[in-house]
């Protein structure tokens, strides 16, 4: 056969085509933009995002490493240094803890000399920010902003002297206070929330603590590839030699944490791939009757199947070259200028150029996949018209639905039409399904990723409080009642306050009962926190009952905060045996397993206060993993009682702390209330969530300012989408709109069949998303919750986004439909027949 | 009396630099109850003049009254719901809803009133237009005369005041063509409906009471 010379002729007829498609062109070159810019946002900003909750996370650490060594040894430090798998490690050593500023109590400020491999490569990465150097010299200090807070001072100054009391952590230095000036060095911020601060290596040695010493010194270590497993540990362990209680802490659920993340990040852009594909290939599928129709009348004039599919490809490849560049212009537009122009303006620490640039793969990934997609999408329906003959092609009306046989139906009105056209077309249907439910699905499970990342969610979930105020001069020798009756019920009356929880407590002396803690006391001697030589220390806690080291805490509740610990037990206690004095909780902050204690009967007395010294006695009900106390005795658990029983067996109950419940969580005008009351009280501290998340300010603006964005622009593809497809469905159906109106269907019927079927389409993929997206969203939730923060479904903003789709869809279709109203009947259909 | 009355109708194109008359000044007046043929080369207005008579074109200038009502003041709306009601139109290429079976084609407009279609009538519509046996069927599983005559029991269901008929003999054989005259001349009879039909046939134009002749958008004979 001759090959004959009509190139020109089909790019004649491909453009020809082209120009008279002009709307449904602009449809199809919308979706491929869209699908562009979405691939190449979210995955900017994504990556943007995950950067930034990852170095929220490390900031809440307050330190950057993978495991740490306790109580090194300096051959194990140097041995540890000369690893290959071992990028840094430092050292840190926890020597004394501040407990008076001026006249101030203070919540026992940790003061730490940190090495300079910790400081520089492990400690600086995880600030916020610091002002100032490292302290040098004996009496300098470096403090955190929390710790300068909690000491009152709002405007600290380089060189400024803070005369101070402390004691060192030293084994035998008896909690002695020392009184001495230090001069701040400078001050930092991380998100810890802890109070502490850095001393010079000169301070360190005064204080007599060896890095050796039991939970003072520990080595942070920083791995090459921070995906360790357990036998790399072994291995790291064998080397080293741990001797006494020495371990490596380490967390061996790396891998598979680091796994299921990755899994769900990568369901999560599996999602995002799938719904811009769909989204284009729903938008070109909506005109294939149309289009079968006019190949079917190209092959009745001598067109070759061959000539078609140039003749389509031509016209996608235009309209992929004006999509896809628009697509990644947007995306740079939004991604390298309005994005960090945001950010910047919210925190100017951010200079616009920080903004990670995205990276020339994800640009070239996401017009390669538009491309593709728009050529793959496209073949359809050249194959279908190239498998069929040209009368039937010219005669196409839709894929033949199961039943080819005749439909005994009996509509014609309204509801049954807008029935059928849904359902006229089930393929139809089902891509058009797939593509708006899943937008939506995507939207709902990208909702649970910010939800899981919000730092209010996450402090809600760390704080079991708004506010707390302690007691500091408890366990000092001045113990008092520095917070009084009249100042709870003042803070009761405060506006915005919910609910106060008030706390007492006391030492009390447990004498030795095998019975109840024999077991105990044996498996914590035998654990990494044994106190030293079981034998001689149980003979002497059996001679000598009130030595410090076998006291407990007792602590009083009252109901709220019976009902608040209560509730966290798989088996609560009863209330009124509890409120009576007959059961207790014990907390188990040494032990791991009951040890039998649960169920037993245990005598105690409360030194110079039970009437008559007597012993008292309560049944361990349940253990608690948490202790609501702050202050701690010996080792004997804690006994949780009611604040009744308390009150009966102690003359003199002092109040140990309130936990204040806010109306509205991180209410500011609450807190500066109840601040406010308290201001000139030196002898309390005090430790709030909203202080904390204020902390956390800087990165929680980026982090809602990406997730938030992430969100609109999913928000926006859903709602395109929408649009997309009713725009095309109508602008594919005017010649049956004209043949409805020409016997006899008035535009207000016509409006009211079509905002039917738009509604009903918008109602379906609503419900179709909520089954796959809240099980989606669950799972990817799962698998990228760190916190371990309860699964919320984010309903505000998923009813938001549902309520706009139902807004749009009723509107757009509306406003499409108006766009036709000037065209005479006659008009449209006539175009239509050409 | 009239039924219908066109006075000075006129409907212009712009194609390019040139003005194409469509319809150039037609005058026409149609008695209730009378059946009246168009005829007219390819081009010469036929179709157009039918389109104006149901309301489904603008005219350029020139009024149409239908019961002494000009029907170019009414707005789109009311002009579907009289035609709806008035008028049944037969088009020359069918216009069925290809998702919709024979029977809902028929029984749509009747429904679009709000009213329940009268099955008794429909049933001997469809037996007279040998439908019987299609009522079910899919237009795309008809031949082309069977979705003529489905196109025509949807514009005699509604029982309309006047039936305009765009070629509807036009795909059908000698035999079927006569039945269905015959069945639209009864119809009209029966209801006292009005007729104007477009037809290339002069043997069927020669069933009708009067016969226009349209040329170049102009009434050549039996204007009057």
């Amino acid at each position: 056969m001759l090959k004959v010379n009509n190139s020109k002729v089909i790019k004649d007829l491909a453009k020809t085509t082209y120009t008279a498609n002009k709307k449904r062109n602009l449809l199809t070159i919308a979706a491929i933009f869209f699908t562009t810019f979405l691939i190449c946002t979210v995955i900017s900003i994504g990556s943007s995002y995950w950067d930034t909750v990852a170095l929220r996370q490390k900031r809440m650490q307050g330190m950057d490493y993978d495991i740490a060594l306790t109580e090194p040894r300096d051959d194990q430090v140097s041995a540890i240094r000369e690893m290959d798998k071992v990028k840094y490690a430092g050292l840190s050593v926890k020597c004394a803890v501040l407990s008076k500023y001026e006249d101030r109590e203070l919540d026992k400020i940790r003061l730490f000399w940190l090495d300079n491999v910790c400081w520089e490569n492990q400690t600086i990465p995880a600030l916020d920010y610091y002002s100032g150097e490292y302290p040098q010299k004996e009496n300098e200090v470096m403090l955190s902003k929390s710790a300068l807070n909690a000491m009152g001072i709002k405007d600290p100054e380089i060189g400024m002297e803070l005369p101070l009391i402390y004691q060192t952590l030293e084994e035998s230095s008896n909690n002695k206070e020392i009184a001495k000036t230090f001069i701040l060095s400078g001050w930092f911020l991380d998100y810890s929330g802890a109070d502490k601060g850095f001393v010079s290596e000169d301070f360190y040695r005064t204080t007599g603590v060896h890095q050796t010493d039991l939970t003072q010194g520990e080595l942070k270590i920083s791995l090459t590839n921070p995906l360790y497993s357990e036998s790399d540990i072994t291995e790291m362990q064998n080397q080293i030699e741990l001797s006494g209680n020495q371990i490596i802490e380490a967390d061996y659920d790396t891998i598979s944490n680091f796994c299921k993340t990755i899994i769900g990040l990568l369901a999560l852009l599996f999602l995002v791939f799938l719904s811009g594909y769909l989204f284009i290939y729903n938008t070109l599928y909506i005109s294939i009757n149309k289009d079968i129709r006019y190949y079917g009348q190209l092959k009745t004039i001598g067109t070759t199947s061959v000539q078609i599919r140039k003749i389509i490809y031509k016209q996608m490849f235009w309209n992929t070259v004006i999509g896809i560049p628009l697509g990644l212009i947007g995306s740079s537009i939004v991604g390298k200028v309005v994005i960090p122009q945001v950010l910047h303006a919210l925190n100017p620490s951010i200079a616009v150029s920080d903004i990670k640039a995205v990276s020339i793969w994800v640009f070239a990934a996401a017009a390669l996949f538009s491309f593709a997609t728009t050529i793959f999408s496209s073949q359809k329906p050249a194959k279908i018209a190239m498998n069929c003959s040209p009368i039937e092609a010219l005669r196409y009306i839709g894929a033949p639905s199961s039943n080819v046989g005749e439909k005994v139906r009996n509509g014609g009105d309204i509801r049954s039409m807008v029935k059928t056209n849904l359902f006229r077309d089930k393929k139809q249907f089902f891509v058009i399904m797939c593509s708006l439910s899943l937008a939506i699905s995507l939207f709902l499970v990208i909702n649970v990723v910010i939800y899981a990342n919000n730092a209010t969610n996450i402090l809600n979930h760390s704080y079991d409080y708004d506010l707390r105020i302690l007691n500091q001069t408890l366990l000092s020798d001045n113990e008092k009642q520095a917070i009084s009756p009249d100042l709870i019920k003042t803070i009761k009356d405060t506006k915005g306050v919910k609910e106060v929880r008030v706390l007492e407590s006391t030492t009390a002396v447990v004498p030795y009962q095998e019975n109840v803690y024999g077991e105990y006391y044996k498996e914590l001697y035998q654990s990494r926190y044994s106190p030293g030589d079981y034998d001689k220390d149980i003979e002497l806690y059996k001679k000598q009952p009130d030595y410090y080291s076998f006291t407990c805490r007792i602590i009083g509740i009252d109901d709220l905060e019976f009902e608040r610990l209560n509730q966290t037990l798989e088996k609560p206690l009863d209330k009124d045996a509890f409120e009576n004095g007959d059961t207790a909780f014990a907390s188990s902050i040494f032990i791991k397993k009951g040890n039998g204690i649960v169920g037993k009967k245990v005598m105690f007395s409360i030194p110079g206060d039970s009437p008559q010294n007597e012993e008292a006695s309560v049944e361990i009900g349940a253990l608690l993993n948490n202790d609501p106390a702050y202050y701690s005795a010996g080792y004997t658990p804690d006994l949780i009682i009611s604040d009744e029983y308390f009150e009966k067996l102690v003359k003199q109950p002092l109040i140990e702390m309130i936990k204040i419940d806010y109306e509205e969580a991180f209410s500011e005008s609450t807190e500066s209330s109840i601040m406010n009351l308290i201001k000139d009280n030196p002898l309390v501290s005090t430790d709030s969530k909203l202080s904390r998340y204020s902390e956390m300010k800087n990165s929680e603006n980026q982090i809602t300012i990406l997730g938030g964005s992430i969100g609109l622009i999913v928000m926006l593809l859903a709602i395109s989408n929408y649009l997309n497809m009713m725009s095309g469905s109508i602008q594919n159906r005017s010649k049956e709109f004209a043949v409805l109106e020409s016997i006899g269907m008035t535009r207000r019927q016509l409006k009211k069949m079509v905002v039917s079927e738009s509604l009903c389409y918008a109602f379906l993929s609503i419900v179709i998303a909520i089954i796959i997206g809240i099980p989606a969203g669950y799972f990817v939730f799962k698998n990228l919750n760190i916190y371990g923060i309860p699964f919320e479904f984010p309903l505000i903003n998923n009813l938001i986004l549902f309520l706009v789709i139902i807004v749009v869809c009723a509107t757009s279709t509306l406003l499409i439909l108006r766009k036709t109203k000037d065209e005479s009947i006659i008009e449209i259909l006539r175009r239509n027949d050409m | 009396m009239n039924i219908l009355s066109v006075q000075d109708l006129k409907k212009y194109y712009q194609m390019g630099e040139n003005t194409v008359k469509a319809l150039d000044g037609v005058n026409l007046d149609i008695k209730e109850g009378e059946f009246l043929a168009i005829v007219g080369t390819s081009g010469s207005g036929k179709s157009t003049l039918l389109h104006m008579l149901g309301g489904l074109d603008n005219p350029t200038s020139g009024k149409i009254l239908i019961d002494g009502k000009d029907i170019s003041k009414l707005s789109r709306d009311e002009l579907t719901i009289y035609r709806r009601r008035k008028i049944g139109f037969v088009f020359q290429n069918y216009n069925l809803l290809s998702h919709m079976n024979a029977y809902e084609n028929i029984v749509l407009p009747i429904k679009l009133d709000g009213i329940q279609p009268d099955n008794n009538y429909i049933t001997e519509i469809l037996r007279l237009l040998k439908l019987e046996n299609k009522k079910y069927s899919m237009p795309s599983q008809l031949s082309g005369g069977q979705q003529q005559r489905v196109a025509l029991a949807r514009a005699l269901a509604s029982k309309p005041a006047i039936i305009l008929a765009d070629e509807p003999t036009g795909n059908l054989d000698s035999r079927t063509s006569q039945d269905v005259l015959g069945l639209m001349k009864i119809s009209g009879q029966k209801l006292a409906q009005t007729i104007v039909m477009i037809t290339h046939n002069d043997e069927i134009a020669q069933m009708a009471d009067r016969i226009i002749r349209l040329e170049d958008g102009k009434i050549m004979k039996g204007g009057e």
